[in-house]
């Protein structure tokens, strides 16, 4: 569905280089500190950043060949960027009508009455958690193959999460269509997404099923003594503590087996990003 | 006209009708002043201007909260945008100017002014290019610089090309102006108007091409 071979965007201070594959019918995450590039990868995706190197296709094709009807397939959240606040969403109900072919008016408003979404007042009386989710349903409106969702659920409060969190389930439940998300909060992507990328730096340092993440990967936490027995095959990254060692394993069984004194906690993708960003 | 089009025209009409309620008082006072005055020749031209200001509006609202990301995650291209803008900017111009220029007529026969209505025509037609010219000048502007940026921009070019057209006029003789200008005016009224809208299209069409190559270019 997205490819992206070897892209790169220079800035002055900062360097975006990653190639990444969503396959049909995939919810992928993205993952990474503030500043990381998650933002700037899904703007290259868009066509909203001149690339200064490599390739990324969207549906098999060149981005940047996208016609509309391919970009009608598409539905988006951006993290810092949304619908025109001086407008209502009564307002832009023609307009979508208009841009989108399979546009579900009746759908749509239902979905913004339920979601406690003013269809008359101007969305710049929106809170921060009230405009995603008008983002959100918007790119759930209008029977997009693909969705490309930057920090989705930020500003929501947890009921409002868990239920747009659902609607998003319910979307990728055909197999064909694919999400791309990125969230800081690890939760929302364990339980929605099938494997994800992590960026540090512009560049991808991890690509791990979501599964295999919480299931095989672990957290060791060890002495110093502890440390100098272990054998640091598998440890993928190692933070120093002040009581000895924080170590990342992608073979937490391997640790769990052979030194049963050791303490280690199951893998999440919390404890990937801190251990994988420190260094 | 495609999808995308029609929803961006959708899009900023709904944004006018905002704008609407400013227009109408606006235009209500000086439609009292200029009534009172016999000048509606000038109030209807002065409209036209008003209404090709109005467009510049559309530009502050579409990069508000830097709302031209989320507004190209649409099915719009960028070319599209442009497009929209120099049709809605057309039709923003010229049908308030057919509109008013109609009722300002209207005004004139009922207080039986003697003017006649080919003169008043030509009279009030005079705007007309007027303000497209000032949308082939705002739009690039406007993409360029943004709002506060192209005000001063534009001020300083309108500046300049009246600082030309003064020194033009100083050295008209040394260098002819008079003889091109009796050289046009030989052309007929109507040779003069196909001069102009000639002039107006290519200056047009140069200022989309200019918008298209500096959207192309910028990052959201």
């Amino acid at each position: 569905m997205i490819r992206l071979n070897n892209v790169v965007k220079r800035y002055d201070n900062f360097c975006l280089e990653c190639s990444m594959e969503i396959p049909a019918g995939q919810v992928t995450g993205l993952i990474g500190r503030n500043g990381a590039g998650k933002s700037t990868a899904f703007k290259a995706i868009l066509g909203l950043i001149r690339t200064d190197g490599g390739t990324i296709e969207v549906f098999g094709k060149d981005a940047a060949a996208l016609t509309q009807a391919d970009r009608e397939q598409i539905g988006v959240v951006l993290s810092d960027s949304g619908f025109c606040s001086y407008l209502t969403i009564r307002d832009y109900l023609p307009v979508l009508s208009a841009m989108y072919a399979d546009f579900s008016r009746d759908k749509f408003t239902a979905d913004c009455d339920r979601m406690g979404l003013p269809l008359k007042k101007k969305i710049k009386e929106f809170s921060t958690g009230m405009k995603r989710k008008l983002q959100i349903l918007a790119a759930l409106s209008h029977n997009a193959r693909l969705l490309v969702l930057d920090e989705p659920t930020a500003g929501l409060d947890v009921v409002a999460r868990d239920e747009l969190l659902g609607l998003l389930r319910e979307y990728a439940e055909d197999g064909e269509r694919s999400i791309v998300i990125s969230s800081h909060i690890s939760s929302d992507l364990e339980g929605i997404c099938d494997d994800v990328y992590m960026i540090e730096n512009g560049k991808i340092v991890l690509h791990e099923d979501t599964d295999v993440l919480l299931n095989e990967y672990g957290l060791l936490k060890v002495t110093k003594d502890q440390f100098a027995q272990l054998d640091q095959t598998y440890l993928l990254r190692t933070k120093e503590e002040s009581f000895g060692y924080s170590c990342l394993t992608n073979q937490r069984q391997f640790y769990q087996d052979n030194y049963p004194s050791v303490v280690i906690e199951r893998g999440s993708i919390d404890e990937v990003i801190t251990l994988m960003s420190k260094h | 006209m495609s999808r995308s089009i029609k929803g961006l025209m959708v899009k900023d009409f709904q944004l006018m009708r905002s704008q609407m309620k400013f227009y109408f008082i606006v235009m209500m006072l000086w439609g009292v002043v200029m009534a009172s005055s016999l000048n509606m020749v000038f109030f209807a031209g002065y409209n036209a201007l008003i209404c090709s200001f109005l467009l510049v509006s559309t530009f502050s609202y579409d990069a508000f909260e830097n709302g031209y990301a989320y507004l190209f995650t649409l099915p719009v291209s960028r070319r599209d945008y442009i497009y929209e803008k120099y049709m809605f900017g057309f039709l923003l111009t010229t049908v308030p100017f057919l509109l008013v220029s109609a009722v300002c007529w209207a005004a004139l026969v009922i207080r039986d002014s003697g003017m006649h209505f080919g003169v008043y025509c030509l009279s009030v037609s005079t705007a007309l290019p007027m303000a497209y010219l000032m949308l082939a000048l705002e739009i690039p502007l406007q993409i360029k610089f943004g709002q506060e940026k192209s005000r001063i921009v534009s001020m300083l070019l309108i500046g300049g090309m009246s600082a030309a057209m003064g020194l033009i006029g100083f050295l008209s003789e040394s260098v002819g102006v008079a003889e091109f200008l009796s050289g046009i005016a030989g052309f007929g009224i109507g040779g003069v108007a196909v001069l102009v809208a000639a002039v107006v299209v290519v200056l047009l069409m140069v200022s989309y091409r200019i918008s298209c190559r500096i959207m192309e270019k910028k990052e959201f």
